[in-house]
C-alpha cells in the first residue's frame, strides 16, 4: 500500500503541469505545436543558456574551492560561522546581485575623479553585459550550493585522509586523493548549479543576455503561445536523467553519503595566506557587493527605517511562506526517501529534478488552471494552498536532498532496532526521531527557505490578493521605484536572513554552553 | 529497513484537514472586491486605500504587477482564470490588453455615471472599458552628454524627438528603447505597424539596431536611469518615467514624439468589469470612483503626472496638457490585434531582446 500512495503522491505532484499540457494540446493548435516552436532562434538562445549554465557551474565550482580549501583548515567552532557566512549570498535573488554590479560598475563610472580608470572600467562594463559576465554574477549568487554540497558529502573522510597522509606524496595527493574523494560531491553540485543557471531568465535578462528561459517566458506571456511554451520545455526534461545520475552520483542523494566526520586538515600544497585571502575575496564580492550597492543607495537611515517599518507585515509573511514550505518539503522528502527498495528513491530523485527545471512560470500556470476548477469565489485559503503546493512541488529536490542526508546519519543500526522493536507512534517522534531530527532540522529548513525567500518565477502568477512576498515587492520597485526606497527593500531582503541566521547561531551556541555546563555537573 | 511513517490513512488526513481549512477560508465576506492592478503601485495604492476607507465594509483585495512583465502577468493570469474569474475589476495601465481581453469575450460592458464628461475617444462605445488618466510616449535626452549642445546655446542642432532618431549612426550605441515584448513600448510598436506600416517600422528598427547600435534595455524606468545617469544619451520611454527623472533634477529634457508628424502614442489607463465576476456591484463601485475627476486630479498631481483625459482638470505647474500634446491617430482593436504580430515578427528580426 505503501507504494501506492507514494505513486499517488508523485502524480499528484505532475498534476498542474499535466493539466496545463493537456488542456492546451485540446484547446489550441494541438500538441503538434510543441514541437513548431523550434526555431533557429530558440536554439540559438537553448546554446547559449547551456553555455551560460556550463559557465557558471565551472565559475561556481572555482570560487567554492579556496572557501573549502579554508574550510578544511579551520576548527568546528569557526567552521560554523563559515558555513552561515556562505548562505548569505544565496539570500539574494540573482537578479538583485546583477542589479548591484550595474549599480557598483555605473556609479564607479559616473565618478568623474575615476578618469584613469575610464577605460578599463568601459571594457568592464560591456564585459559586465555578456555570457561570461552573467555567469561570473550568477557564480556568485551560487558558489555556496558547491561549497555546503562539498561540506554535506562529509569529504575527505578521516581514515581517507590519515591513508593519503601516510601512502601519498603531497605532489600525487591532488591526483589521487583530492580527485577521487571530492570529484564526484563536487560533479553532483554543478548538476544543481547547472539546472538552477538554466532555469534564470530575470538575471540574463538585465544583463542583456538572450537567455533560453526568456523565450519560454516570452511564448507564454507575450506571445500567449502556451502549447510552444510547453514545448520548449521538452529539452529540460531531455537533461532531466542526466542531471539525475549526476546528482545521484554526489553521495549525498541517495544511501551511499557519507557520515560526515569531516577532518581537520592544516598541511596542503598551497599556503593558508593564499587560501584565506581567496576565501575572503569571495565572501566580499558575493556579500559585500550587493550589500554596498544597497547601502549607498538606501539614503538616510529614517527614510531606510520608514521603509523597513512599512514592510513589516511583508516580511513577516514571506517568512511564513518559508517556513511552511520548508516544513512541507522536508515531510514530503522524509516520507518518499524512507524506503526498502532502492527503486523508488531514484523514481523519486527523477521527479525532484523534473519539477525542479520546469520553468515555475509554467509550474504555477499549471496550479492556476487546476484551481480554476474551483466553483464560484475561491477563499484565500485555496490561493495559499495552491502558492504553497507549487512551492513545495518545485523545491521538492532540496527536500528530498535535505531527507536523504538525515537518513544516512540516521544509521543502519537504530533503521534496524525500530523495525524490530516497533516502537508505538510516540515512542517513534518523541525519543527516536525528534532527537535525532533536532541538530538537523534548523539548518534544512533555513536552506529550503532560502530558495522560497528569493523566488519570483512562481510568486508572479500565484500570489494570493494581498499576499505579495518581499521579493516580489523589490521585484516591482527594482522598475518603478525610487532608489533609495528600492535600495532599502533590498537591503531587507539580505538582512533578515542574516538576521535570522545570526540568531540562530547565538541560539546554538548558547545552547553548547548550557550543555557543557549541565555535563560538568554531572 | 523499512519502517511505516506515514501510511495512506495519514494521507487522508491530510486531505480531510486540507478540505477543512478551505471550507473555513471559503466563509469569507461576501462582500468583496477583487482588483487586478498593473499600475505602479506607489501610484495605485493610496488610490485604492482611499476607496477602502470610504467602503470600511468591503474586504477590498489588490493583487500588482511588475514593470517588467507589466499588465502581461496579470493578462495571463486573467486568460488562467477564465473558467471562474478572481477578479472583479482589472485598472490596467494602457489599453492594449484590456482590448485584447474584450476581443476574448472576458470583460462585461459597463457604462458608468462618472465617465459622462470624458471624452469618447477614450471609451469603448459599447462600455467594456473606459479610458482617464493618460500617459505618452516620449524621448528622454540627458543635456550633458548628447555633444549637440553647444555650451551656453539656446537651442541644440540636433533634437531627437522622432522614433526614427533612434537610428542616428553618430550617436552609435548611445540611445536605448525598453524590452518591446512587453508593456507599453510593445504597444507602441504595435500602434507603429498600424499607422507606418509593418514594413516601414521594422526597417527603422532594425536599422536602429545595425547601424546605430540601439540598446534594448529591460524597461522604460532602466531607460530613463541610463539617460538620467548619461550612459544612454536618448531613450525612448513613458511619460511618468521622464516626469520622475525630471523632478528629481537630473539633467534631461522631455520631448513627445513626433509633434511635427504623425503624433505620440498616447496611452490612457483603462478600466473594466470582469465577465462573470464575483462581486459586479462592488466592481461598478470601484469603476465610479475610479473614473471620477478627483482620481483624475490625483493621478495628474502624483510624480507620474498623468495627463487628465478631462480637459477641466488643473495639472500641476510644469507638467503638459494632453490637448496640448499632438497624439497619434490609432484604432484601438487594430493596435490589439497587431500585438502578438508584432511580437513574433520583432522576434525573428532579432529585436527582442537584444
Amino acid at each position: 500500500m505503501a507504494w501506492l500512495t507514494r505513486l499517488i503522491f508523485c502524480a499528484m505532484l505532475f498534476l498542474p503541469p499535466l493539466t496545463l499540457a493537456v488542456e492546451t494540446a485540446l484547446d489550441s493548435s494541438g500538441a503538434g505545436a510543441w514541437f513548431s516552436a523550434f526555431d533557429v532562434l530558440s536554439g540559438e538562445r537553448l546554446l547559449v543558456s547551456l553555455a551560460l549554465a556550463a559557465l557558471t557551474s565551472a565559475g561556481s565550482v572555482l570560487l567554492a574551492a579556496p572557501v573549502f580549501a579554508a574550510n578544511l583548515r579551520l576548527s568546528q567552532r569557526a567552521r560554523r560561522w563559515l558555513w552561515a557566512a556562505s548562505l548569505l549570498p544565496l539570500s539574494y535573488p540573482p537578479f538583485g546581485a546583477a542589479a548591484a554590479w550595474m549599480t557598483m560598475l555605473a556609479q564607479f563610472r559616473s565618478n568623474e575623479t575615476g578618469a584613469i580608470l575610464w577605460g578599463a572600467q568601459t571594457v568592464w562594463e560591456s564585459w559586465l553585459y555578456s555570457i561570461p559576465g552573467a555567469a561570473f554574477v550568477l557564480a556568485l549568487c551560487y558558489w555556496p550550493i558547491v561549497f555546503l554540497y562539498l561540506v554535506l558529502s562529509g569529504e575527505p573522510s578521516r581514515p581517507g585522509w590519515e591513508a593519503a597522509r601516510l601512502y601519498l606524496p603531497p605532489r600525487r595527493r591532488p591526483r589521487w586523493f583530492w580527485l577521487p574523494a571530492i570529484g564526484r560531491p563536487a560533479r553532483a553540485a554543478a548538476a544543481i548549479v547547472f539546472c538552477l543557471t538554466l532555469m534564470q531568465f530575470e538575471a540574463p535578462m538585465l544583463l542583456n543576455v538572450s537567455a533560453y528561459p526568456l523565450e519560454i517566458y516570452i511564448r507564454f506571456s507575450s506571445l500567449l503561445q502556451e502549447s510552444s511554451a510547453l514545448g520548449l520545455c521538452l529539452p529540460y526534461l531531455a537533461l532531466a536523467p542526466l542531471l539525475a545520475w549526476a546528482l545521484w552520483s554526489g553521495r549525498l542523494l541517495g544511501r551511499r553519503g557519507s557520515t560526515g566526520d569531516a577532518v581537520q586538515i592544516r598541511g596542503a600544497i598551497i599556503s593558508a595566506t593564499a587560501v584565506y585571502a581567496a576565501c575572503v575575496l569571495v565572501l566580499a564580492a558575493s556579500i559585500l557587493v550587493p550589500f554596498a550597492a544597497l547601502w549607498m543607495h538606501a539614503g538616510q537611515g529614517e527614510n531606510a527605517y520608514s521603509t523597513w517599518h512599512r514592510n513589516g507585515v511583508t516580511v513577516i509573511r514571506s517568512l511564513a511562506y518559508c517556513a511552511i514550505t520548508a516544513a512541507i518539503t522536508l515531510m514530503m522528502g522524509l516520507w518518499l526517501s524512507r524506503s526498502r527498495w532502492k527503486r523508488e528513491p531514484r523514481a523519486a530523485a527523477m521527479c525532484g529534478v523534473v519539477l525542479f527545471i520546469i520553468p515555475g512560470v509554467l509550474l504555477a500556470a499549471g496550479w492556476i488552471r487546476l484551481r480554476s476548477w474551483w466553483p464560484g469565489y475561491q477563499p484565500y485559503a485555496l490561493h495559499l494552498m495552491t502558492l504553497l503546493a507549487a512551492y513545495a512541488a518545485h523545491f521538492f529536490l532540496l527536500g528530498l536532498a535535505a531527507a536523504w542526508m538525515y537518513w544516512n546519519r540516521y544509521g543502519r543500526s537504530p533503521r534496524e532496532a525500530e523495525q524490530l522493536i516497533a516502537p508505538p507512534w510516540k515512542v517513534k517522534v518523541f525519543r527516536l526521531h525528534g532527537p535525532a531530527l533536532a541538530p538537523f532540522l534548523p539548518p534544512a529548513l533555513f536552506l529550503i527557505g532560502l530558495f522560497v525567500w528569493r523566488d519570483v518565477s512562481i510568486i508572479t502568477l500565484l500570489q494570493p490578493p494581498g499576499g505579495e512576498s518581499l521579493v516580489m515587492e523589490y521585484f516591482h520597485l527594482l522598475h518603478y521605484g525610487s532608489e533609495p526606497r528600492t535600495a532599502a527593500v533590498g537591503l531587507l531582503l539580505l538582512l533578515v536572513p542574516a538576521a535570522v541566521l545570526a540568531a540562530g547561531l547565538i541560539v546554538k551556541e548558547a545552547w553548547n554552553g548550557i550543555d557543557r555546563i549541565r555535563r560538568r555537573t554531572a | 529497513m523499512h519502517t511505516k511513517v506515514f501510511s495512506f490513512r495519514s494521507l487522508i488526513a491530510a486531505f480531510a484537514a486540507g478540505a477543512a481549512l478551505l471550507f473555513m477560508g471559503g466563509c469569507a465576506k461576501q462582500n468583496a472586491l477583487t482588483i487586478y492592478t498593473s499600475v505602479d503601485r506607489d501610484y495605485a495604492e493610496p488610490i485604492i486605500q482611499t476607496f477602502m476607507d470610504q467602503n470600511p465594509e468591503m474586504e477590498v483585495n489588490v493583487v500588482y504587477d511588475t514593470e517588467v512583465t507589466k499588465t502581461t502577468g496579470l493578462y495571463v493570469r486573467l486568460r488562467q482564470e477564465k473558467r471562474t474569474p478572481q477578479a472583479d475589476v482589472f485598472w490596467n495601465n494602457e489599453f492594449a490588453r484590456t482590448v485584447q481581453l474584450k476581443l476574448e469575450d472576458m470583460l462585461q460592458p459597463y457604462q458608468s455615471p462618472s465617465a459622462a464628461d470624458i471624452p469618447a475617444e477614450y471609451k469603448d462605445p459599447a462600455g467594456y472599458w473606459t479610458g482617464f488618466s493618460a500617459r505618452a510616449r516620449v524621448m528622454l535626452i540627458n543635456r550633458d552628454k548628447l555633444p549637440v549642445w553647444p555650451a551656453g546655446a539656446e537651442t541644440p542642432t540636433f533634437t531627437p524627438d522622432s522614433i526614427s532618431d533612434l537610428g542616428v549612426p553618430k550617436y552609435r550605441g548611445n540611445m536605448g528603447m525598453a524590452n518591446p515584448a512587453f508593456g507599453t513600448t510593445g504597444t507602441h510598436i504595435a500602434a507603429l505597424f498600424t499607422t507606418m506600416g509593418e514594413q516601414q517600422t521594422l526597417a527603422t528598427l532594425v536599422l536602429a539596431k545595425s547601424t546605430a547600435s540601439m540598446q534594448i534595455r529591460s524597461s522604460n524606468s532602466d531607460v530613463r536611469d541610463r539617460v538620467a545617469e548619461g550612459t544612454l544619451w536618448y531613450g525612448l520611454t513613458d511619460s511618468d518615467d521622464a516626469y520622475g527623472a525630471l523632478l528629481d533634477g537630473k539633467p534631461v529634457e522631455m520631448r513627445f514624439l513626433d509633434q511635427d508628424g504623425g503624433g505620440t502614442l498616447v496611452i490612457p489607463n483603462t478600466v473594466s468589469l470582469i465577465k462573470g465576476c464575483q462581486h459586479p456591484d462592488n466592481g461598478k463601485k470601484f469603476i465610479d470612483y475610479i473614473l471620477s475627476p478627483e482620481v483624475e486630479q490625483k493621478l495628474a498631481e502624483t510624480r507620474a503626472r498623468q495627463m487628465p483625459v478631462r480637459s477641466s482638470i488643473p495639472v500641476p505647474e510644469g507638467a503638459a496638457k494632453l490637448s496640448e500634446v499632438k497624439a497619434m491617430k490609432i484604432d484601438y482593436e487594430a493596435v490589439a490585434k497587431e500585438i502578438e504580430p508584432c511580437v513574433e515578427a520583432l522576434r525573428s528580426h532579432g529585436l527582442i531582446p537584444q
